[in-house]
Formats: C-alpha cells, structure tokens, sequence
C-alpha cells in the first residue's frame, strides 16, 4: 500500500475530503481496508483519551493580584526606603557631623590651645581655663558682651565657657594681637562654617 | 469577546478579558502539556505559570501570530523550563520522564495499551495527535497553534499516526 494512500485515508477520516478517491482505494485494495479500520479504531479510542475538563482561572487570577500586590508593595517600601535615607542625609548626618566638628573642637582646645569658640546660631561661646588669658578676658569685659554661660573643673583648673555676641568677638580681634581666628572646615560642602577657632598665644 | 478585545483587555491589565482568557485556552493547553508532560499535577503547575507569563509578557505580543500559538508556545517553554527546573531537584526528567502516572480512564486496559503506546513515540509526534485526534482540533486549527502551514501539520500528523498505528500493532490492539 503506497505512502500518498495512506494519507489519503487518513484525511478521508479525518475530514470527509476525497471521498471519491478514498472509496476507490477501500474497494480496491484489502489492505487498505484493514489500515482504514487500524487508523479510525485508533481514532476514536484516542479521542477517548480526552482529560477532564479543569479550571485554574481562579488559581491564576489570584496569583496574578499576589504579584500586582507584590510589586506595589516593593515599590511602597522602596519609597519609603527613598524618603527615610533622604530625611537622614538632610536632617540626622548634619546634626551627627556638626557634633562630631564640636568634639573635634574642644578636643583640640582641652589639648592644644586654652581657648575654645564655637559659633551657635546668635552667639559665639568661648571656652577659658580660669586663670589664663587675663587679658581676653579684660577685652571681653569691657565691652560687656560676655555672659557665663557654664564652669567644668578639671583637677586644678577650671574651664569657662562664655557667650560672646559677634560685635564681642570683633574687638577681640582688634585688640588682642596674639589671637588668631580660624575657620574649622565647612560641615557640609558649600555650607557656610559653622564654628572658628581661637589660637591665643600663650603668655 | 472578540480576540482583539481579549488583547486589548490584557494589555490594560483587565481582569474580565484574564479570566475570559483563561477560561478559553485552560482546557486546550493543559491537554497540550499533559501529553507532553504526562503528570498530572506537574501538568497543572506549568498551566498557572503559562498564564502568569502570558499575562506578563502580553505587552509584547504584536499580533504577528495568533493568540492561541503565541500563548502555545509560551506553555512549551514553560513546559521545558519547569522540566529542567524539577530535574534540577531529581523530581523529573527533562528527556526520560519517570513520573507518569496515567489518568483514571488509563485503567481501563485498552486505554492503558494507548496510554503506553504514547509513552513510547516522540514528544512532537504526541503532540500533534493530542492536537488532533484527542482535542479534536481541525489540521487549520492546529496548525495555527503549532505555527506551522497545514501541509506540515498534515505530514507530521500522518508520520505520528504511523508511529503510533504500529505501536499498536504490537501490542496486538487492532
């Protein structure tokens, strides 16, 4: 039995087509006859095979909101994420270094230098270790813009720390030849420094 | 719901055109992928992640096929990724499937003959006779979602059937 009969049985099945020329072949040949029986027996016990019918529509729909939800999730927190660090650079991290830059200061004044000054935001405040610098203290006096603000004893000395307004600070620096006046680096890159450092000549 | 509606309702992330969706290919994919697979519940797990890769990758579906074969094709990737996926974990194998539990039907001895005589030809050659003679689709239709011209589909049907056809044979069916 030719490969083109065989086909031509098989569509005959399948469809109907070439009715005439399948009809032929069946009366013509025996084996075709038994290859047509072979191929729609075969046919029906596979249509048979048909699985149950199943329905995953609610499954998928739910998974596809769990992702929905997941990704507006993710991107809620990756927000709130964006914000938090944003509120930390802006707001904490300056706060953090300027008191970091104030250890730095009277870290260097308790060491190097007897008098300390740091810039608040309407005042300078110095700090003096009693007994040193009379004659700061007499320019600072004078012009009557110092008020104590604390005392802190160290085994003999004492340290003093004064709030001194800016027109104080002015004629302490007109006054005092020895003094030199510093600015400790900027905070913050392109901000404006925040605190200065007074070197007094030891006498 | 016309196909185009049901494209556009996906794109826009419509539930109703998803459910519409689902409903229409379930069945008909899932066969596809059982008679590949042969697993029942494997079967199921790579329907719903067909599905779920359907609808993400929807936005990207330009019409240049038909629905029914873009979301085909999607499954027998799907199939394929699962099935490499689970013989990573020693569960399945990508080539040699051990797991093959046979449906319920399958008890009955002469649908058991089928079943086993299916095991045995190619992946592509069940695929097409699942298509046609156990779906029931027309060569047009399967040929549309196979991708492929009828001429193909009706030689690699006729070959698959053969196959089969002496499998049988064998196994003294006929």
């Amino acid at each position: 039995m030719k490969e083109t009969e065989k086909e031509i049985l098989q569509e005959y099945i399948d469809s109907g087509k070439n009715k005439e020329l399948a009809e032929a072949i069946l009366r013509e040949n025996k084996e075709a006859r038994k290859y047509f029986n072979e191929i729609s027996l075969m046919k029906n016990a596979l249509s048979e095979m048909s699985l149950e019918q199943i329905d995953v529509t609610e499954k998928v729909i739910i998974r596809t909101s769990r992702k929905i939800f997941g990704w507006k999730l993710a991107l809620g927190t990756i927000a709130s994420l964006v914000i938090i660090s944003t509120l930390i650079i802006k707001i904490v991290l300056p706060s953090l270094q300027q008191q970091e830059l104030k250890t730095y200061q009277s870290t260097e004044n308790d060491q190097r230098y007897t008098v300390g000054i740091t810039k608040t935001q309407y005042n300078w405040e110095l700090t003096i270790k009693e007994g040193t610098q009379e004659k700061l203290l007499e320019v600072l006096k004078q012009n009557g813009e110092i008020v104590t603000l604390e005392e802190k004893s160290e085994e003999n000395s004492k340290n003093i720390t004064y709030k001194v307004s800016e027109e104080g600070i002015l004629k302490v620096e007109e006054e005092i030849k020895d003094i030199e006046i510093s600015s400790a680096p900027p905070s913050i890159e392109g901000e404006e420094p925040v605190e200065i450092n007074i070197v007094v000549s030891e006498e | 719901m016309d196909e185009q509606k049901i494209i556009d309702g996906l794109k826009n992330g419509d539930m109703k055109a998803k459910e519409f969706f689902v409903r229409k290919y379930q069945n008909l994919i899932y066969n596809a992928i059982f008679q590949v697979l042969r697993d029942r519940d494997l079967s199921m797990d790579v329907l719903e992640e067909t599905f779920i890769r359907a609808f993400k990758y929807i936005k990207g579906f330009r019409g240049e096929s038909e629905l029914s074969t873009w979301l085909y094709r999607i499954a027998m990737n799907t199939l394929k990724d699962e099935a490499r996926k689970a013989s990573r974990h020693n569960t399945i194998d990508e080539n040699s499937i051990e797991d093959k539990t046979p449906p319920e039907y399958a008890l009955d001895d002469k649908k058991k003959i089928i079943w086993d005589a299916l095991e045995r030809i190619e992946e592509g050659d069940r695929e097409v006779i699942a298509l046609v003679d156990i779906k029931g689709l027309s060569y047009e239709n399967a040929s549309l979602l196979l991708g492929i011209p009828v001429n193909t589909l009706r030689s690699r049907l006729f070959r698959a059937r053969e196959k089969l056809r002496l499998e049988l044979e064998r196994e003294e069916f006929f």
